[in-house]
C-alpha cells in the first residue's frame, strides 16, 4: 500500500518536518519515493543564547540523513526567518558533520520565502522601510535590556535570540546555497484563475511529477505583515553610566517622583508590545503551502499568525484540508477563528477521509504556548497530535494511505 | 470654546453699553477712565465719544472678558458634565446627555449653547435626534425631599438603604445586586446675571452589571457582562433633583459593542487573559484585556471606549 508519511521530529520548541511521498510519473508510470524537509530548528536555550543543543539536534539530523539516504532531499522548505526554524541545518553542518552536511544530506530544490532573497529589500522599498524600522527597534530594545540588567533581560532573552537579525542572517545565507539544482524565493503567485480557481505558479521550482503544490502565503510585498510600535521612552546608553542608573532615571527637579516613575514605567511597558510586534512580523512572512497527493490535502503553515491567515482568506486561497500542521507551535494566534477556521476545517467534513492536526511544541518556552483552548478547538474538528504526547520519542508520524 | 468666545466678542464688543454681567470689569475701568479724562464734566459719555485709542483699548478689554466668560462656560459645560456622567460602559451619547443636563440644571434659561451642542451631537450621529439627548432637570421626588442628606453622604448603610428603597427612581432593575460609589459632596460656583452663587450638590452614583448577548464570534463566549449605572444629582439646599442620568443600553448599542470588540480582536488589541501580557508577564501597553468567567466575557479597561458611530456617519 502506498503511503504518504509526515514525521514530526521532537526538537523541543521549533520545527523539523520530513515528508516522504511516493511520486508517480504519469508519463512512464514509475514511482519515486521523494522527500520534503521543512525547516529544522529550535528555540535557543536561555542558558545558551547562541542557539543549538547537540543533544536535541544531533539525533534528529542523523535520523533524517539515514532515512533519506543517498537520494537526499528533493525539496527543502524554509518557512521564515526565525532561529527556531532555520538554525538546525547550519548548526548540524558545523557541529555534527564538520562542514560536510551537503554531502550527507544533498538537497536538490529549495523554497525560501521571497523576503529571504538577497536583493529582496532592494526591489521592495515599502518592505525595506518596515524591515529597517523593525531592526532599529530590535537593536534599541536589546541595548536597553542589556543595560537594564539580568532580571529585566531574562524574560525577553528567548525572544531576542529567536529574532536576532545577525544570527538569522547567517543561517539564511547558509540555506540559500544548500540546493544543488535550484533555490526559489517563493510567495503567493497566481496566474489567471481558471473557472474561479487560482492557478498557482510553482512550475520548475520542484521535481515532483504527481504531487501538486499551492503556495498560499506570504504575499510578495511583506510590508503589510508589519504591525505598529508603541512609543518607547528608553534612555540611550551613556558610556560610563551604570546600568542601574540608566534603568531608573531620576525625575527632573521639582517633579513628583511617583508620577514621573509611573510615566516611565508605562512607557517601558511598550517593550513587550514591540518585541511581540517584531516576532509577529517574521512569523507572518511564513511560507504556507498546500500539498495534494491522491486526494489528500495537507496544509503546512509555518508560523503564520492571524494577519497572514486574514490575508489568505481575503485572497480566496483557503480550502478544506485533511491535514493541518498547526501554526506557531499551537499559540492562540496561530490558528484562526470563525470563518477562516471553517474554511480549512469545515464542520461537517466535506468527505470521509480522516482529518488530523499536528503540532510541534514544547512547554515553558514561550508564554501561552501550548494553548489548551486552541488544542480543544482543533480536537472538535480532527484528530490532534502533539510532540508532547511522548516527549522522549524522536518523532511521531502521520500516515496517509492511497 | 472658540465659537463661544467669538460669539460673545462680536456681540458685545461692538455695543456702546455692553451687558454688565459680561463686561463688568471693562465697564468699571471705562468709568474710571471717563472720570480721569472728563473729570470736570461729570456727564455720562457715550462709547462713541471716546477717541480711537480708547475705543481700541475698551474693545480689547471686552474681548478678554468675553474670553474669560467663554472659558468659564466651557468649564461649566464640560467638567460638570463629567461629574454627572453615570458609572459604567458609557457612550458619547451618555456623555452628551450629562453635559447638557448639568448645564440645563444650572442655567435653565441659557439655552443657546445647549442648542449648538445638541445640533452638533445629532449631526455627528452621537444621538439620533435632540429628544434622545433631553434630560428632565430640577424636579422633586418625595424620597429625595425626605432624605437625610448628611446621612446619605456619610453612611454607606443609609446609601445602600436609599438605593434599595428607590430602585425605580435610580432605574436599578429588581433583584439585581448593585454597587454604591463614594458620594460626591461638591460646591460649585455659578455666575448668573444677578452675580455669583454657590450651589452645593450631592452626586450619588450607583452601578450594576447586565449580561447581554455577545455576537462577536472569534472564539469568544456567547454572553458578556456590561457595567451600567445611574448618577443622581441633588441640590443640597432645595432637595431638588438636578438630574437623574442612567447609562443607555439598547440593542443598537449592543451591536455597536459587537462591532467594536470584533474590530479590537481583528486588530489584535483585545486579548484574552494571559495573552494580554508581554514576555515579562506584565500587561501589554496596547492591549485591552478580556477575561472569561463562567462562560461570560468581561472586558476590562475599555469601559469608556465602547462607542462607535454607524457606518457612513461622520
Amino acid at each position: 500500500v502506498s503511503k504518504l508519511r509526515v514525521r514530526f521530529y521532537n526538537v523541543h520548541f521549533g520545527d523539523a518536518i520530513l515528508i516522504t511521498v511516493p511520486d508517480k510519473n504519469p508519463q512512464n508510470g514509475q514511482t519515486t519515493t521523494r522527500h520534503i524537509l521543512i525547516d529544522v530548528g529550535n528555540a535557543p536555550l536561555v542558558a545558551s543564547p547562541e542557539g543549538g543543543d547537540d543533544s536535541v539536534f544531533k539525533p534528529v539530523v542523523e535520523h533524517i540523513v539515514e532515512t533519506v539516504g543517498d537520494a537526499g532531499i528533493d525539496l527543502y522548505v524554509m518557512t521564515h526567518e526565525h532561529l527556531d526554524h532555520v538554525q538546525g541545518l547550519p548548526h548540524a553542518d558545523k557541529k555534527t558533520f564538520d562542514g560536510k552536511l551537503a554531502e550527507k544530506l544533498p538537497i536538490r530544490f529549495a523554497w525560501l520565502p521571497g523576503s529571504a532573497a538577497e536583493d529582496y529589500y532592494d526591489t521592495h522599498p515599502d518592505a525595506k522601510k518596515q524591515k529597517l524600522a523593525f531592526t532599529a527597534m530590535y537593536e534599541t530594545i536589546e541595548r536597553h535590556l542589556q543595560l537594564a540588567g539580568v532580571d529585566k533581560l531574562a524574560p525577553f532573552q528567548r525572544f531576542l535570540a529567536i529574532n536576532n537579525p545577525a544570527s538569522t542572517k547567517q543561517c539564511v545565507e547558509f540555506l540559500r546555497d544548500m540546493a544543488t539544482e535550484k533555490t526559489s524565493f517563493v510567495h503567493r503567485s497566481v496566474g489567471e484563475p481558471a473557472n474561479g480557481t487560482p492557478l498557482f505558479k510553482v512550475k520548475n521550482t520542484h521535481p515532483f511529477k504527481e504531487v501538486k503544490f499551492e503556495i498560499w502565503a506570504p504575499e510578495e510585498d511583506t510590508s503589510d505583515y508589519y504591525g505598529s510600535f508603541q512609543p518607547l521612552a528608553l534612555a540611550e546608553p551613556v558610556a560610563g553610566v551604570a546600568a542601574a542608573t540608566e534603568a531608573t532615571p531620576l525625575p527632573p527637579a521639582g517633579v513628583d517622583a511617583g508620577a514621573f516613575y509611573n510615566l516611565v514605567d508605562s512607557r517601558l511597558r511598550g517593550i513587550g508590545d514591540n518585541m511581540l510586534a517584531i516576532d509577529k512580523a517574521a512569523n507572518n512572512t511564513s511560507v504556507v503551502f498546500l500539498l495534494e497527493w491522491r486526494g489528500w490535502r495537507l496544509l503546512f503553515s509555518g508560523d503564520a499568525e492571524i494577519r497572514s491567515w486574514k490575508t489568505m482568506h481575503r485572497e480566496g486561497v483557503l480550502k478544506p484540508v485533511h491535514f493541518l500542521k498547526v501554526s506557531h507551535h499551537g499559540s492562540h494566534n496561530g490558528t484562526p477563528e470563525d470563518e477562516i477556521f471553517d474554511a480549512i476545517l469545515p464542520k461537517p467534513a466535506p468527505d470521509n477521509r480522516k482529518r488530523t492536526a499536528a503540532v510541534s511544541t514544547w512547554t515553558e518556552t514561550y508564554p501561552g504556548i501550548p494553548h489548551e483552548e486552541t488544542n480543544d478547538r482543533l480536537k472538535t474538528r480532527c484528530k490532534f497530535l502533539t510532540t508532547l504526547d511522548d516527549e522522549d520519542a524522536l518523532f511521531y508520524d502521520v500516515e496517509f494511505e492511497d | 470654546m472658540v465659537r463661544l468666545h467669538e460669539s460673545l466678542k462680536d456681540e458685545y464688543a461692538a455695543k456702546g453699553r455692553p451687558r454688565p454681567s459680561l463686561v463688568e470689569a471693562a465697564e468699571s475701568e471705562y468709568e474710571q477712565r471717563k472720570h480721569d479724562v472728563r473729570d470736570t464734566s461729570r456727564e455720562t459719555p457715550g462709547y462713541d465719544r471716546l477717541d480711537a485709542g480708547e475705543k481700541h483699548s475698551a474693545r480689547e478689554r471686552v474681548a478678554q472678558k468675553a474670553l474669560f466668560v467663554g472659558a468659564e462656560r466651557f468649564k461649566r459645560t464640560i467638567y460638570r458634565g463629567l461629574d454627572y456622567l453615570p458609572p459604567g460602559d458609557v457612550s458619547f451619547a451618555d456623555l452628551g446627555r450629562a453635559i447638557l443636563a448639568a448645564d440645563q440644571a444650572s442655567h435653565p434659561d441659557s439655552q443657546e449653547q445647549r442648542r449648538w451642542l445638541t445640533d452638533e451631537m445629532v449631526a455627528r450621529g452621537i444621538a439620533p435626534n435632540a429628544k434622545a439627548l433631553a434630560v428632565k432637570t430640577n424636579h422633586h421626588a418625595a424620597a429625595v425631599d425626605a432624605l437625610d442628606l448628611e446621612g446619605l453622604i456619610e453612611s454607606d448603610w443609609i446609601a445602600y438603604q436609599f438605593a434599595e428603597e428607590n430602585r425605580r427612581l435610580l432605574r436599578i432593575p429588581p433583584r439585581v445586586p448593585f454597587e454604591i460609589h463614594p458620594r460626591l459632596d461638591v460646591t460649585k460656583l455659578y455666575w448668573h446675571r444677578e452675580g455669583r452663587r454657590d450651589v452645593r450638590e450631592v452626586l450619588f452614583k450607583v452601578s450594576w452589571t447586565e449580561t447581554e448577548r455577545n455576537d462577536v464570534g472569534r472564539g469568544l463566549p456567547r454572553r458578556r457582562r456590561v457595567t451600567v449605572g445611574t448618577t443622581l444629582a441633588i441640590d443640597a439646599a432645595t432637595r431638588a433633583i438636578r438630574a437623574v442620568l442612567t447609562t443607555e443600553n439598547n440593542p443598537a448599542l449592543r451591536e455597536h459593542r459587537d462591532r467594536f470588540l470584533r474590530a479590537l480582536i481583528d486588530a489584535e488589541i483585545l486579548q484574552l487573559s494571559d495573552a494580554s501580557l508581554g514576555p515579562d508577564r506584565r500587561p501589554l501597553q496596547a492591549a485591552v484585556r478580556a477575561d472569561v468567567f463562567d462562560g461570560v466575557l468581561r472586558v476590562r479597561s475599555a469601559a469608556r471606549m465602547l462607542h462607535i458611530l454607524p457606518e457612513g456617519r461622520r
